[in-house]
């Protein structure tokens, strides 16, 4: 494609999603409902002081338990590819054939 | 006066584990004698004592895991660092 | 490295390892807990690592001990849900603070943390997630520095299946 239909292309697609975007902000306040906050603000305090703590390890700590279970998987893989080293699997070495063979 | 002991025994574990890996190389130029251990005592001290204790906490006017952690990496260095 | 590195690097990493463990042991009160703390433990152990090189480093961690405080790390976590399963119906119950007075207060004294707030399980798992981070973190570095251990073994790895003595 040439230089000025790509530039077209991205600027209407730019205006779509900004208009979009901004449509769902506007007024966001009125529309906002406190829910089951109203239940956290008065037990979490009795707990611990930090609620982010309370929520992260008391409320969902089956959350936490899967993301330490993705440190650990990228641990794992990180030490398998760079923990071996050069390893021989047989084969041709085909710079060295080609330097003796000159 | 009531010692709170939660956080001196978790403070105590986690310096001994890691003080444990505290080793010797003999075949180098670099040596960390008795001075270097001495320097970090006084210096953590005077940073338990200016971090005042957590908040609810009336027991002493220190940061009580701070002295645990210290009195753990010098007891595992001393224990299994040989 | 020049010789201030050189002079100076021990002593601020365990500082730098003792603010860490501060930092984790108050994850119920102030901001921080398992994961900034195990980071920061890290952070101290690495920089001891990178400025003396791994031969001469006074802190050494070796792959047995990494593979041994990672696995009581996420067994830690599982067992401690677990007995939150077998003592009441769910998983994962806080059993220091009994919300809805399900178990008796036998148990409930038995895991609660002896401190001014009767937080339950919360600082325990603090301390063994701080455990995996550490560990974690400090494993990719020492596998990166320690990657080209092999490359001076070329002639052993050109003679490997017996070619050269037909």
């Amino acid at each position: 494609m040439s230089e000025g239909l790509r530039n077209l292309i991205a600027s209407i697609s730019l205006i779509v999603f900004a208009v979009t975007l901004f449509q769902a902000i506007y007024g966001f306040s009125q529309i906002l409902n406190p829910g089951v906050s109203y239940i956290y603000n008065w037990i979490g305090p009795n707990i611990a002081p930090n609620m982010v703590t309370n929520v992260v390890f008391d409320w969902r700590g089956y959350d936490t338990l899967g993301e330490a279970l993705i440190l650990v998987t990228a641990v794992v893989v990180v030490l398998l590819i760079f923990g071996r080293g050069k390893v021989d699997l047989g084969g041709k070495d085909e710079d060295k054939e080609y330097e003796e063979g000159k | 006066m009531i010692v709170y002991l939660g956080p001196l025994v978790i403070g105590f574990i986690l310096g001994f584990i890691l003080g444990t890996r505290i080793k010797p190389v003999p075949e180098s130029k670099l040596k960390f004698d008795k001075e270097v251990y001495a320097v970090v005592v006084i210096v953590g001290i005077l940073i338990a004592y200016w971090q005042q204790p957590f908040p609810y906490y009336q027991d002493i006017p220190l940061a009580s895991g701070f002295l645990a952690g210290i009195v753990g990496i010098i007891l595992g260095k001393l224990t299994f660092g040989r | 490295m020049s010789p201030i590195l050189k002079l100076f690097t021990f002593p601020i990493s365990l500082i730098i390892i003792l603010v860490g463990i501060n930092t984790i042991l108050g994850g119920h009160i102030t901001p921080g807990g398992g994961f900034q703390g195990g980071a920061m433990i890290a952070g101290g152990i690495i920089f001891c690592i990178i400025v003396y090189g791994l031969k001469e480093s006074p802190i050494k961690i070796t792959h047995n001990f990494m593979g041994a405080i990672e696995s009581a790390g996420a067994l830690g976590y599982v067992f401690l849900g677990l007995s939150g399963l077998v003592f009441s119906g769910f998983f994962m119950y806080n059993l220091g603070t009994n919300i809805y007075h399900i178990v008796p207060p036998f148990i409930q004294n038995l895991y609660n943390y002896p401190d001014a707030l009767h937080a339950g399980i919360i600082p325990y798992l603090n301390f063994v997630v701080g455990l995996k981070v550490l560990v974690g973190l400090s494993a990719v570095v020492i596998a990166f520095l320690e990657s080209d251990k092999y490359l001076g073994d070329e002639e052993q790895n050109d003679n490997l299946f017996g070619e050269d003595e037909k």
